[in-house]
């Protein structure tokens, strides 16, 4: 990395990936989010880290490593929402759990609709970030199931 | 009585339906669309299900996404509103399959009382009149040619599975007939799936007058007076009364006679309508029975105080009639405007929008059946019907003042709408003298009744 790709890429970290950075951690509730490319390493932390209290789920895996580099930007990540396509009962497909790596298309689960199964596929490559609905729970059309984060240049 | 309700519709019947669930303390979950979200129904609901896109086909016409989001929230019964599934013999057979109740008529009765043209020769047999027209569905263009040269011209070609005047053509030689059959197969395979055509000679100054029925499943039958439904433009009623100023006695009583006979004969249940022109001599004739609650049934609810979607609730819960015909009353004259989000200054084109000002009449016998509030947006997707104003009066001509001031009342800012045209027919002699035939705003163009721009 030349200086002046260096230069261009630390103000762009300053300008939108900080602030993106800071709305997700909050969003999410984490304690810090890290991101790396190539020897430029952006890290947000909150200021104070509340330790999870008894019953506050923790689901979410610890903020990912791993970052796919992509020529010419800096990455940042996006949580893909993965929706019910029908009325019905959702099923995960078998050992789909948070850190599990998925491509475009694979299998998330399905949605029994009157006993014909509605398959649910991730629109994205990604990693698996949050289970948001239940094994077996009613769900309706549109409703969020998982979240997939999903590295895109930036 | 059932344990739960899932109102599968939308807009102000959604919202009609809710209110006489909780009347009757019954939940009632409202399946909605995605656009449909922050719909007033869904609002007002303790419980909603989204069961789809916008496109009808896939949310409201979705017959396995219903019955699921009923099963799946607990329902016992599903009431499908009017249009969208209201008549459909293949959805209420797929609800009593799930072990849900279809509130309508039972499958087999709506699959008997289907076919129009069945309908027309079931009832005749039982004493209703019905108009000349073509022996059936007719079969293709020469057929059709030759039936209607018997019949004479002008006929008005109708598709046996249709409804609401979708699919329905006037056609005045043969030569409209060759360019129109096929236009109108077309349409009515588009809107219902079915391109079977019939077609019946088209009386040219008809009054639309219909008869609201109630029956229950063991065989107990009333009517609540005829509705008068002149007042259209392209088949689309606009302003709907009763009793019907265009009839007077002993006819009216003997086409309400007829009418519960004759369905009552032919096992219908439910409620329903029969549907008969009116022609200048006063002679009537029958053309179709619709298998579900109407938009303008308001206007008999006011006329008799009977809670015409209770009904339908109850009967289908399999309770008997609590009313016999001698206990019904029809008192006073009520008028219903059907007020649309379309421009009466530019051809009723549809308007869509979001509503920033509103302000709907109220006072002794004025009654609003809407889904409107400040701040909703119209979506592009579904029929532009805003709201109906009813108004009641111990006679037409005080109903009539009624309306006059519950239409100046109204207030609709943010979208265009035919309140307009209401304003002006209201005064116009044709409207007050009740001499407004169905073919009136056709021939000589809506513009006419319309005020001046506001």
């Amino acid at each position: 990395m030349n200086d002046q790709s260096s230069a261009e890429a630390i103000a762009r970290a300053a300008a939108d990936l900080v602030p993106a950075l800071t709305e997700r951690l909050n969003r999410l509730g984490l304690g810090e989010i890290e991101i790396r490319h190539g020897d430029l390493r952006v890290r947000v932390a909150a200021a104070d880290q509340p330790a999870p209290g008894p019953g506050v789920e923790v689901s979410v895996a610890r903020p990912v490593v791993g970052v796919t580099p992509s020529p010419g930007g800096a990455a940042v990540r996006h949580l893909e929402p993965v929706t019910s396509p029908a009325v019905g009962h959702f099923v995960y497909a078998d050992g789909l759990g948070p850190g599990l790596a998925v491509s475009a298309g694979d299998e998330i689960g399905f949605v029994e609709m009157l006993g014909v199964r509605h398959e649910v596929r991730s629109t994205s490559d990604g990693v698996v970030r949050h289970l948001v609905a239940e094994s077996g729970e009613p769900v309706e059309y549109g409703q969020l199931l998982v979240e997939v984060d999903r590295a895109v240049s930036g | 009585m059932f344990a739960k309700v899932l109102i599968g519709n939308r807009g102000e019947i959604a919202v009609r339906i809710l209110r006489t669930c909780r009347e009757l303390g019954i939940p009632a979950v409202v399946a909605f669309s995605e656009p449909d979200r922050e719909s007033m129904a869904v609002r007002m609901a303790d419980e909603a299900i989204c069961i789809g896109p916008a496109e009808a086909r896939r949310s409201y016409l979705n017959q396995p996404a219903l019955i699921s989001a009923a099963l799946i929230t607990g329902c016992d019964a599903i009431h499908p509103g009017y249009g969208f599934l209201s008549e459909d013999a293949s959805f209420a057979e797929a609800c009593a399959v799930h072990g849900l109740t279809f509130i309508g008529p039972r499958a087999a009765v709506i699959e008997r009382f289907a076919s129009k043209y069945a309908v027309r020769r079931m009832l005749a047999a039982n004493g209703l009149p019905t108009v000349p027209g073509s022996r059936g569905i007719v079969a293709d263009l020469s057929d059709a040619l030759a039936q209607a040269e018997e019949a004479g011209y002008p006929v008005l070609l109708k598709p046996s599975a249709g409804g609401g005047g979708r699919g329905m053509r006037l056609v005045r030689s043969p030569r409209e007939m060759e360019t129109s059959l096929p236009l109108a197969r077309s349409e009515a395979r588009a809107a219902f799936g079915d391109d079977s055509m019939y077609f019946e000679r088209w009386i040219e100054e008809n009054r639309h007058v219909e008869v609201q029925v109630v029956i229950d499943g063991h065989g107990n039958g009333i009517h609540l007076g005829e509705r008068d439904c002149s007042v259209q433009r392209r088949h689309q009623k606009i302003i709907e009364e009763a009793p019907s100023p265009a009839m007077a006695e002993p006819a009216r009583e003997r086409l309400r006679d007829l009418a519960i006979r004759s369905v009552l004969a032919a096992g219908y249940e439910n409620v329903g309508t029969l549907e008969f022109l009116l022609d200048p001599e006063g002679d009537f004739y029958f053309i179709e029975i619709n298998c579900r609650i109407q938009v303008e049934h308001p206007v008999t609810e006011m006329l008799t105080g009977v809670d015409l979607i209770a009904e339908q609730i109850r009967i289908a819960a399999g309770e008997h009639l609590r009313l016999t015909q001698e206990q019904v009353a029809l008192r006073g004259h009520a008028i219903e405007f059907r007020i649309t989000a379309e421009d009466p200054h530019d051809n009723f084109s549809p308007q869509t929008g979001i509503i920033t000002e509103l302000q709907l009449p109220a006072g002794p016998n004025v009654r609003v059946d809407t889904h409107l509030y400040v701040g909703y947006e119209i979506p592009p997707f579904y029929d532009s019907l805003l709201a109906k104003l009813i108004v009641w009066g111990e006679t037409r001509a005080e109903a009539l003042g009624r309306a006059r001031g519950a239409l100046d009342e109204c207030h609709v800012e943010g979208v265009k709408t035919n309140l307009p045209f209401h304003r002006g027919i209201i005064d116009n002699a044709a409207f007050v003298n009740a001499e407004v035939s169905t073919n009136l705003l056709d021939r000589v163009g809506p513009a006419a009744f319309v005020g001046e721009p506001a």
